[in-house]
């Protein structure tokens, strides 16, 4: 009783069917007939090394150093890059400090204790606010009253040109992003039209081709109608010969 | 346990955008690695990451779920890099860059194994980057990311034969390629 039957199968297929072999994608029965060709033919086998050699070379190229055939590497964020999705939080947060060191030179200090904004004065403001001290009360108040009013003015100022500045970078972020976006839509449209245009020359050509083919033959037709009417009288000028 | 694939997507139609955050999460940086070896470029590769999810959230309603999400994500991640290396501002971006990468020398600390184990990844990303546009797309797809021949043909809409094919003929070239740089 004899065995199943090996599928015959040409090294043209078989060369086709390395990769998936290589990768270990070949479904069984596939791979033992393969496999069985593989040990009959010694060019098939040389080009399965030669696969294998490749494929050793492409690992070479590895995104994290030290590591093999990397599936989903780390790669460092190129510098300038990295602190992206970051950007206007930085800008605000440095915006922010930027004001702070400017109040904190006039003399003003501005900090944050339970949730409540709490600005203190320089030695040259409090020294003002000790001759306010020796006023009378009604004036005193008076003067502590602007003075206050000033100072959450401005820190509302302040508060309220921060924002605006952080408002403006993040729109800016999403300006840029829509740009880059119009920009690839037009890069495709360009390419699209590009493409479209080559397209219809081509077609252009192909119709006066076609005309051309059209013309040629019908010139053929004419010259075989012409050729046969000048051929004809001398045939027939030869037998006029003959029978004579 | 964490939200499939699916769980997450079905969520974020439903109204809650931020479990898209849970997809970009998983697929982000296999979304970098994919542009990154199709464009040879860091800067691009992030760009077309951000680009190819940005895109997938907007069309999120016409993910019909029949492929998995990873295979819709890298298809919007190949047709961002392909029409990026259509415009030829990013085509001479990155041949420049090529360019600096292959003049460039290793660093005086990195060991001979090191300097040629470098140099020869810089021919083989040479080589890959060389191979005609439908090849390296497999090539990248099968060797590095470690596709199917059946998701890469889902992802690129061909059959599976013609990725066999060109992973056939992306073999070749390649070996010829790096043969000729060894002689």
């Amino acid at each position: 009783m004899s065995g199943p039957r090996e599928e015959y199968i040409t090294c043209e297929a078989v060369r086709e069917e390395l990769p998936a072999l290589l990768y270990d994608e070949a479904p069984n029965d596939r791979k033992r007939c393969l496999q069985a060709h593989l040990r009959a033919c010694e060019p098939c086998r040389a080009e399965l090394k030669a696969h294998r050699r490749t494929m050793n070379l492409l690992d070479q190229w590895t995104l994290e150093p030290g590591k093999g055939r990397a599936t989903f590497p780390w790669t460092p964020r190129p510098r300038g890059k990295r602190f992206d999705g970051l950007r206007p939080v930085l800008i605000g947060t440095a915006a922010a400090l930027i004001a702070f060191a400017a109040l904190s030179m006039w003399g003003v200090s501005v900090s944050r204790l339970n949730g409540q904004w709490i600005v203190s004065l320089g030695h040259q403001q409090q020294d003002q606010m000790r001759a306010v001290d020796t006023l009378p009360h009604g004036q005193r108040r008076a003067v502590r009253s602007i003075v206050d009013d000033a100072l959450d003015y401005r820190l509302q100022e302040l508060l309220v040109a921060l924002e605006a500045d952080l408002a403006g970078v993040v729109h800016g972020e999403q300006r840029q992003r829509l740009l880059l976006a119009s920009a690839v839509e037009e890069v495709r449209d360009a390419d699209a039209q590009r493409f479209g245009a080559v397209i219809d020359a081509l077609l252009r050509r192909q119709v006066e081709a076609e005309r051309d083919v059209e013309r040629f033959q019908a010139e053929m037709i004419a010259w075989k109608e012409t050729l046969g009417q000048s051929l004809a009288p001398s045939t027939d000028e030869e037998h006029v010969k003959e029978n004579s | 346990m964490a939200a499939t694939d699916p769980e997450l997507i079905d969520r974020c139609r439903r109204g809650d955008p931020a479990s898209f955050a849970g997809l970009a999460t998983r697929w982000g940086k296999a979304a970098y690695a994919l542009a990154y070896r199709l464009l040879q470029d860091a800067h691009l590769a992030e760009d077309a990451r951000q680009t190819a999810l940005l895109r997938a959230f907007a069309c999120r309603e016409q993910f019909n779920g029949s492929a998995a999400f990873s295979t819709w994500l890298f298809r919007i991640v190949v047709n961002v890099c392909r029409d990026w290396q259509r415009s030829s501002r990013v085509r001479d971006r990155v041949t420049d860059r090529s360019a600096e990468v292959s003049n460039s020398r290793a660093p005086a600390v990195c060991g001979e194994a090191v300097l040629e184990g470098s140099e020869t990844a810089r021919r083989v990303a040479a080589a890959v980057r060389g191979l005609p546009r439908p090849i390296r797309e497999v090539v990248v797809m099968r060797h590095y990311m470690e596709l199917r021949f059946a998701d890469i043909a889902a992802i690129l809409e061909v059959p599976v034969s013609t990725v066999k094919s060109r992973m056939t003929n992306g073999m070749r070239l390649l070996r010829e390629t790096l043969e000729d740089d060894e002689s």
